[in-house]
This record gives structure tokens, sequence and C-alpha cells, in this order.
């Protein structure tokens, strides 16, 4: 225990001692603030204004738990592996219970402390009506419940994995499978069904939607819809919350069964080639080549984004995701493939994992620089700083070309619906402004991407969607109701001047970076 | 390598103030480092070495005085300098990612070098830091005295006229440190100014014809070698080997005109002679001892050692 305790007790003093702890709490403040507000305007149309802002606060507070699982206790074990410091805090007779425990236990406490924090705002909502005391205390135990599942669940990746980057990459995918998997094989057998090809007896079928009830049964977001029912009179402790729980604990078990496997070489991290070849002739044709006469821009290519390697691994991965999907398309229409919509899913499938790629280039950018340090030997290139940041944006857009090619093949095999949308959405004052909001979040990625070491994307995109709420509420319920063209011109001017003040935020920023 | 007029003093330095929020990091610091020459720059951790270096190299801006490089203003002509400049900075600053050959092809390309002539230019750094034979290794697989070589190439890759190295022997194994401080010997024979910030001092002695002693943001000594281990010394002192010494040549020097004290080193027939400054004629005193009719092999002035003027000149403890 007393290693526990040194643990902890260095890691909460080290956490009171920085600056960014505090803001993140105030900023955790400042978006249940925000929350409130948004939920208030809405109650001028709803009614139960007290159960609007529970329900948003608990939508809150869900997703800053999956952004601490993927970011604060994804790392609890890889921070110490890439600061090498694992294999002291062995030599010092700390145990591996004492390691895991004393590594997770202060980051419990600590968002369980965040979570306090909402206390005067829960009271408040059930003054205002429409909340009683049963349910918040069973939406609160659910959510620690839960909060102690990810804990658990992060820390064990943290410890299988070397690199903060990985355990946060396959925590994020496993929650990411098991809040929306079950949805979606559950569709899909259903679909399988109602055109006659799956049996509903057949074991895949009823194995399948079992599996998937019972993994809905554990989730808390339904769980959080069960308890924001009117009348809701269940048992605190749900089931829910005792798998939550359980399942927390297998994984604590396994991270302690496997911890001296996994951390027995200590390795210092370094920065991966991914796909790339290192050959410069012959078969290099996979390698990085020869510098280009814009050195940035190749060097982002290849080692930021993957080079060719990656371009060539992502034609091949989005025709097998487009192919699935108009595979399942084909399927519900009775087996008729129709090119059309063999267009339009393209179309769409591309737009989205466009816009999922763009935020993912602009949260690696300049992080990979900040990591390995080298930030400051291209700084000091005869080039300005404006120049280095255009190099970069300009590699990271070399690695859309495969979803572009893909898009515009979509847009030849269904050119009406590309015109009929393109037509509808040019001419709609929400499409401008969503456009503005996008750009601001890319900023925004970029941004915080020099200030946290991860999770700067679902952060950049919790706090663009705050924001947009609070404004969107803000405008319509005071300002211009009725007139909603006019909100939208201004939202938008308001977020072209944020987005440009982010954007010079960044240079200043990179400059203070590279002289450290 | 670059036929560019030269100016007398590389790196002339005037009253600079920097300061870190209330943390005073230079106290106006002014030093010259003359053209062609292997300039040291030591102090204490915390003395200011890495924050002079980055304000000379143009990663910061001084908040007051002047940096000027080749005559050039760091802030004005910033870019130019950086052209002229190569910055090797204390921490392993490198793309491990990439392989030997790839990594100093980026940063040539970045200098604006076409494709044959960086051919010509990696060849020829690789030879010069001897990792020819690593040429397609990936950085992260190599030792860290190679990476620090591999580092050494990069600075060199745009033939900069100057080098800035921050620690550049730091963390090294004694084999890569004599490896790299003959690289460095070998750059100052091609001409290069190399302005180096080491805590290495027998090496920078060793190395080095002049020398800016820093602590607490304030310019101790800047000058050459020679004018530091003379610096304040209040005597001088000679080693003087005697041919068949008699009993008593301890009595006989310390009578002699000047010495202030004799002490014969253990085991040999030679004796350390402190004579006081001002009248330390080492003719007269050769004269003198022939006078007695003792025999000289050989003498030699001792020089106070970069150490000792090191320890002199600062006070320790982190400004």
């Amino acid at each position: 225990m007393r290693g526990v305790l040194a643990l902890m007790n260095r890691s909460l003093r080290s956490d009171e001692r920085l600056l960014r702890t505090h803001l993140f709490r105030f900023g955790f403040v400042l978006l249940t603030y925000a929350t409130v507000t948004v939920a208030h305007a809405q109650s001028f149309f709803f009614g139960a204004p007290g159960r609007m802002v529970f329900s948003a606060l608990q939508l809150l507070n869900m997703w800053c738990i999956l952004l601490a699982a993927v970011s604060y206790f994804a790392t609890t074990i890889t921070e110490e592996k890439e600061e090498m410091t694992l294999g002291l805090l062995k030599m010092a007779g700390v145990s591996r219970l004492s390691l895991l425990l004393g590594k997770a236990a202060p980051r419990l406490v600590t968002a369980g402390l965040l979570l306090t924090a909402q206390l005067p705002f829960i009271m408040l909502t059930v003054t205002l009506g429409g909340v009683s005391i049963h349910q918040v205390v069973a939406a609160y135990t659910g959510l620690i419940a839960f909060l102690f599942l990810v804990a658990c669940l992060a820390q064990l990746f943290s410890v299988i994995s070397l690199q903060s980057r990985s355990a946060a990459f396959r925590t994020g995918l496993l929650l990411a499978l098991y809040l929306v998997g079950p949805a979606i094989a559950r569709g899909a057998v259903t679909s399988f069904i109602a055109v006659g090809k799956l049996n509903p007896n057949h074991w895949i079928a009823t194995s399948t939607i079992s599996l998937t009830s019972w993994l809905d049964s554990t989730s808390i977001f339904l769980r959080m819809q069960t308890i924001m029912m009117t009348g809701f009179a269940q048992p605190t402790i749900s089931h829910q919350v005792v798998s939550n729980l359980s399942a927390g604990l297998i994984f604590f078990t396994i991270s302690w069964l496997v911890f001296d496997l996994c951390t027995r070489n200590e390795k210092p991290a370094g920065p991966s080639r991914g796909l790339l070849q290192t050959r410069i002739g012959g078969r290099g044709w996979l390698g990085a080549g020869r510098a280009w006469p814009w050195a940035e821009v190749w060097k982002t290519f290849n080692f930021t984004v993957g080079g060719r390697s990656m371009v060539l691994a992502k034609l091949v991965l989005y025709a097998l995701l487009i192919g699935s999907f108009v595979y399942v398309d084909a399927v519900s229409w009775g087996n008729r493939f129709q090119i059309d919509h063999l267009g339009s899913i393209t179309m769409l499938t591309m737009f989205t994992a466009l816009l999922i790629e763009i935020g993912v280039h602009a949260s690696r950018m300049f992080r990979t620089e900040i990591k390995w340090n080298t930030l400051s030997s291209i700084y000091i290139l005869p080039q300005s700083i404006r120049a280095m940041v255009y190099a970069k944006v300009l590699g990271c857009s070399l690695a859309l070309i495969p979803g572009l090619v893909y898009f515009f093949i979509g847009v030849l095999f269904d050119p009406d619906t590309f015109l009929e949308s393109l037509n509808d959405l040019l001419t709609e004052y929400a499409f401008w402004y969503a456009v503005c909001q996008y750009i601001f979040v890319v900023h925004l990625i970029a941004l915080l991407s020099l200030y946290v070491k991860w999770g700067a994307l679902p952060l950049a995109v919790g706090i663009a969607w705050f924001i947009n709420a609070f404004m969107m509420s803000v405008f319509f319920r005071f300002m211009i109701v009725g007139n909603n063209e006019g909100a939208f011109v201004v939202l938008a001017v308001c977020t072209v001047i944020a987005s440009l003040l982010v954007h010079l935020w960044i240079g200043t920023r990179l400059h203070q970076l590279s002289a450290k | 390598m670059s036929s560019d007029t030269v100016p007398a003093n590389v790196i002339e330095v005037r009253d600079v103030h920097h300061s870190f929020k209330a943390q005073k990091a230079l106290r106006g610091i002014h030093f010259e480092v003359p053209s062609g020459s292997l300039h040291g720059f030591v102090g204490p951790n915390g003395a200011g070495k890495t924050t002079a270096l980055k304000l000379v190299c143009t990663l910061l801006r001084p908040r007051s005085g002047s940096i000027s490089v080749f005559g050039l203003d760091v802030v004005r002509d910033v870019h130019e300098v950086r052209r002229r400049i190569g910055f090797m900075p204390d921490h392993f600053s490198m793309y491990r990612q990439m392989t030997v050959f790839e990594y100093l092809d980026f940063f040539a390309a970045a200098y604006g070098l076409m494709a044959p002539v960086r051919d010509r230019i990696i060849r020829d750094v690789l030879e010069l830091t001897d990792m020819t034979s690593r040429r397609e290794s990936l950085i992260n697989g190599l030792s860290r005295g190679m990476q620090q070589r591999v580092s050494l190439a990069r600075v060199l890759v745009n033939d900069p006229q100057l080098l800035l190295l921050d620690e550049p022997a730091s963390g090294l194994d004694p084999r890569a440190r004599i490896e790299l401080m003959d690289i460095l010997r070998a750059l100052r024979e091609m001409g290069k100014t190399i302005f180096i910030s080491s805590h290495i001092l027998s090496e920078l002695a060793e190395l080095c014809g002049s020398v800016t002693i820093i602590d607490r943001g304030t310019i101790k000594f800047s000058g050459s070698m020679d004018e530091l281990l003379e610096h304040d010394a209040p005597e001088s002192v000679l080693i003087l080997t005697l041919a068949d010494p008699p009993d008593n040549a301890d009595d006989q020097l310390s009578n002699l005109l000047g010495v202030s004290q004799v002490e014969r080193l253990e085991g040999s027939s030679k004796y350390r002679v402190t004579m006081e400054r001002g009248s330390d004629d080492t003719n007269r005193l050769i004269r003198d001892i022939l006078d007695t009719g003792m025999n000289v092999r050989g003498f030699a002035q001792e020089q106070k050692h970069l150490n000792q003027a090191f320890m002199d000149l600062t006070e320790g403890g982190v400004g």
C-alpha cells in the first residue's frame, strides 16, 4: 500500500501544480454552464426544464468520460514507459498491483471530483422540476460504474501498448465497437432476415440478437434513456452498474496478470515509419523516394500521413468499405444492384471519410513534430513559419487523394444526385454556416494539438459543438427568432472571425514551441 | 565552400537582455566571436548559454540589444542569417523514422539544393562524419554517437560558415567524444567558425582558441584562451628541471629575486617555482640560476587550467 499512496500522492500533487488541470476544470464548469443555458433556451419550446438540463448534463458527462478514456486513462502506464521511468519504479520495490492502483486511482478520483462540480446545477434541475432525487442518484451511480469500466479498459491497453498513441487508438476503437457495434450488427442481421437471406432461427441470428441485447443492457446510453423516463422507479443498482463494475474488475485483473509480461523490456519510444519502405531505388516505389524541392510537403506526406504506401492502403480499404455498403444496399433492395445507389453510397461514404481524415490530419500535423522535438530544426530553416505551415497543409492534403478519387467516381456514377444536392446546399444559409463551423473545428483541432498530448480531435469537436449549441440558442431565442437567414449570417461571420483568430494563435504558439 | 566575404567578427552580441516571464536569463551580455575561430561557450547550468545560442541562431528574438551574425542583424535579416548558419541543439532533434540519407536529403532540399548537388554534398558530409556505410540505416537504429554524427552532418548540408553547437558531446561515450572532437578540428581546418557550448572543459581547453564564460546571465570573460589562463592570476608559476640538483637547491632558488615559493615535485628533479606577478622575468631568473652554478635542463610556464579559471570566474548554482 505504501507504493500506492506514494504514487497517488505524487500524481495528485503534480496535477494540482499544473495550470492545465485548473483550466480543464474551469472549462468543464463553463461547458456545464453552457449546457444549462442551451437547455434553458430550449425549455421555452419544450416542457420540464429540469429534465432538459439534467439530460444535457448527463450527455456532457458521458462525452467527457469517453474523451477521458482515450486521453487521460489510456496514458496511465504508457507515459511511464515513454519516459523510461517504469523500470525505476519497479526497482524501488513498487509492486505491479501498487503501480496499477497508484496510477489509476488518482485519475479516477480527479474524474470523480470533476463530476461533483456539477452538484449545484444538479440541485437546480431538481428544483426546476421534472427530475427526482432517485433519478439523480441512479444516473450518477451508472456514470461512476461506466467511468470505472472505461478507466480499467484504457489502463489495460495502456499496459499492453508501447505508446500512448496506440493505447488511445485501441481504447477508442473498442469503445466505438462496444457502443455502436451492437446496433450495426443487429441492423445487418435484421436486414438479412427481412430479405430472406437468413433464417430467424439460425444460430447466427439468434446468438447475434441475444448478444447485442445483452450488450445494450450494459450500455450507459440506454440506461440513461431509461432513467430519463417519467416515473422512473427501477433500482439504483441496475444490470448496467453491475456489469460495468464487473467488466472493469476483469479488465483490471487482466492488466495485473499481463503487467510483467508487457513491461519486461523497456524500449525508448520512437517515431514509426508506418508502411513506408526504406529502400530508395528498386522496390523503393513504396518508400519515400528522393526529397522534393518542396521538402516540407514531401516530409509531411511521407512521414506524417503515410506516403504512397498509405495512399495505396486507403485505396484498398475504401474500396472494401464501399463494396460492403453497396452489398448490404443491394441485399436490402432484393438483390438488385443499382448503379445510382453505388454512386450515392460512394459519395456519402467518401464525404464522411474525408471529413474525418481532415480532422485526424489536423490533429497530427504539428503534434508529431512536438512529440519528437523536431519543430526547432525546421523552424530554423530559411523560410517563414507561414510557409512551413502551408507546406504541411499541402502535404496532408495529398493524403486525401484516395477519398477524393472515389468521391469523384461516385459523382460519375450518379451525377444527378450530386448536382441536385449541390444545388440545394449552395442556396442554404445553414450549409454555409456548417462549412464555416467545419473550418473552425479544423483550426481548433490544430490549435489544441499544440497544447494537449492526446484527444485534440474529440476535445475540439466537443468544444465546437457546445459553442455552436450555445450560440444557436442565444441567437434564436433572444435576438432574431423568425429570421433564420439573418442568424446564420451573423453566426457564420462570428465563426469566420473566430477561425482567423485561432489561425493567428496557431502561428504564435508554433513560434513559442520552436524556441522551447 | 562558400567564398562570401567574412567580417573579422562572425558573431557580435551587444548589450543583449532576455527574460522568460519574471526570470531574467541574460542581463546585458556582450561578446564577439572572431572569424575562423573555434570559440568555446561555457557556464554552469542555468547560466544562459542555451538562451544566448538560441538568440544567435534566431530561434528567439532579443528583448533588447543587438546581435549580428556575419554583419547581418538576426531580427531584420533572419532568413539570410539562417541560410548561413548551422545549429545543432542540445536535445536530439531528429526525424528518427527516416534513414540517414532521407534525413540529409530532406534538409538539403529544404535549403533549396537541387538533387545532383544534394547527392554530392550528402556524400561529402557522410564521408567527413564517417557515416557513409550507414547511408541507408534508420536513424532510430543508430547508437547515440552515430546519431550525433548524423546531426552534425545535417548541420553541414547547407555549407554554413558558422556552426553553433549546443552541448554536442553530452551523453556520448569517450570514443564518440574523441571522434566528434576530431571532426570539429577538421571543420576548423576547413575555415569554419565554430561556436560550441560545452561542459567538458578539458576538451574545450584543447580545442578552442577563444572562450566566453557566462554565469547568471552575465559574461564573466570573453577572449583568447591564453588571456583567460593568465586572467587575474596574482603570480606566475614555472616548472624548472635541474640537472643533478644539489641538496639545498630549494633554499638557493628561494633566495633568488622575485621568487616567492619553491616546491620540489616528489621523486623528480623538477621544481615548481612561484613568482610574484610583475617580477616574473623568466630570462633573469634563468640567468640567476645559472649564476648559482646549477644546470637547467628545461623549464616551462605552468598554465592555469580552464577548470580553475572556470571555478574562479563562476559562482556556481543556478542563476
